[in-house]
């Protein structure tokens, strides 16, 4: 039997951080406590959890509830400022986060340069105010945002910009072993010279149960459409008109995905003879006496 | 047991069904012994299609069950009904779980069009 050997600590460590990585929506905390102890390396277990949260975190788009009562906010690569800044558009705020704490420990008010230019941001808070309406009705749970990704500084026609819109919403019930999430990223091009929007779209729904048993979905999905470039109110009205309809129309295939297994009304008939002479054969050849 | 599939018509690209059976003998009464069967399925489902992108359902179950029989007929006939009505659960709860529980997670992140409307004002869910 070959010799087992232990293996280095930066083996352990990105072993450590697959399984953080992988954690489904809302298990990270769980996964990283049974980890510390598997590990029993507080160093390993350490950078682990430096270099995985934040990953995660972005991934999952988690909301954060900023102090004060200052409102939400949602983790994302978009929003990223800085290595744990994170810009609230709606109320131009900055969340300073906690990564492996999951919590925003700090709130600043955005500067000038952090936010959009008087021109963009007509059409992003329009588009803003429309995709709240949609997700408010669509998602029970869901927290959205619309950032702007390029061209922040353009002050006036003649130039693109690009809009990224994400909805995330989450059910976490570990009680009943159940937890999901729904992510949409939305990502649209404001194209000046050909006056029309390219949309693009990137869904993914997961689900754990793990009650006597354990079961995850992994669903990913994406879309694409156009519009015409107008103004600001009719701009926003047409996209969200765009995302209700594909993400109405994914969330209906997913249902019907559900085939039922094959099912095979015959049982094996165990009492025939052919039964009898097996269970003489397995005697004979295991050399069993009667 | 174990079976893959790979579907040709329809939504499924690639299934797989692993069984593992344990069965514990022991003898009971004159000609009767007692059975412990503890039984895993491990299942796996991707879908690859242009209209719904890919879907990934994958996991495992486990269940016990526990008979006293008569051994007259033999362990084989006894083992290999119990076998065949665990797998037959198995596959029910399967269906219920993997595609009732996700499809009810789903539903509750995102309920469909008609529910929307009907939902009540006060935060019941």
């Amino acid at each position: 039997m070959a010799e087992e050997v232990e293996l280095n600590p930066k083996q352990k460590k990105e072993i450590a951080k697959w399984f953080l990585l992988n954690s489904p929506a809302g298990e990270i905390q769980y996964v990283a406590k049974d980890l510390r102890l598997v590990l029993n390396d507080n160093e390993v277990y350490d950078e682990a959890v430096s270099e995985s949260f934040p990953i995660y975190n972005k991934s999952h788009m988690i909301c954060l509830q900023m102090p004060a009562g200052a409102g939400d906010v949602l983790v994302t690569s978009f929003g990223e400022l800085g290595e744990n800044e994170y810009l609230d558009p709606r109320t131009a705020q900055v969340a300073i986060v906690d990564h492996v704490k999951q919590v925003c420990t700090e709130v600043r008010p955005a500067t000038d340069e952090e936010l959009s230019s008087a021109y963009v941001e007509e059409f992003r808070s329009a588009l803003d105010v429309e995709i709240l309406k949609y997700a408010g009705e669509a998602y029970p749970k869901g927290v959205c945002s619309v950032y702007c990704t390029k061209g922040k500084e353009v002050e006036g026609p003649g130039f693109n910009f690009e809009l990224v819109v994400v909805i995330s919403a989450c059910r976490l019930s570990p009680q009943n072993f159940c937890n999901g999430s729904w992510r949409s990223v939305w990502t649209i091009e404001f194209q000046d010279e050909a006056q029309v929007l390219e949309v693009k779209g990137k869904l993914q729904v997961g689900a754990h149960y793990f009650e006597e048993g354990n079961v995850q979905l992994d669903a990913k999905h994406e879309c694409g459409d156009s519009t015409l470039f107008q103004s600001p109110d009719d701009s926003a009205i047409s996209i969200s008109n765009i995302l209700r309809h594909h993400e109405t129309e994914y969330l209906a295939s997913l249902e019907d995905l559900r085939r039922k297994l094959p099912v095979t009304r015959t049982l094996f008939p165990w009492h025939n003879t052919s039964q009898f002479s097996l269970t003489r054969e397995i005697t004979k050849e295991l050399g069993i006496g009667k | 047991g174990s079976k893959t599939a790979q579907g040709r018509r329809g939504h499924l690209e690639e299934g797989a069904w692993d069984a593992i059976h344990v069965i514990e003998v022991a003898p009971e009464e004159e000609g009767i012994a007692r059975y412990c069967l503890t039984s895993t399925v491990m299942l796996s489902l991707t879908t690859d299609h242009e209209s719904s992108g890919t879907f990934s359902l994958s996991g495992s179950i486990r269940r016990q069950m526990n008979m006293d029989l008569s051994v007259s007929e033999g362990h084989l006939c006894n083992m290999g009904k119990m076998i065949e009505e665990m797998e037959g659960k198995l596959r029910n709860s399967l269906d219920q779980v993997y595609f009732g529980k996700t499809k009810e997670m789903v539903c509750t992140l995102r309920p469909p069009s008609e529910v929307i409307m009907r939902l009540p004002d006060s935060t019941g869910l």
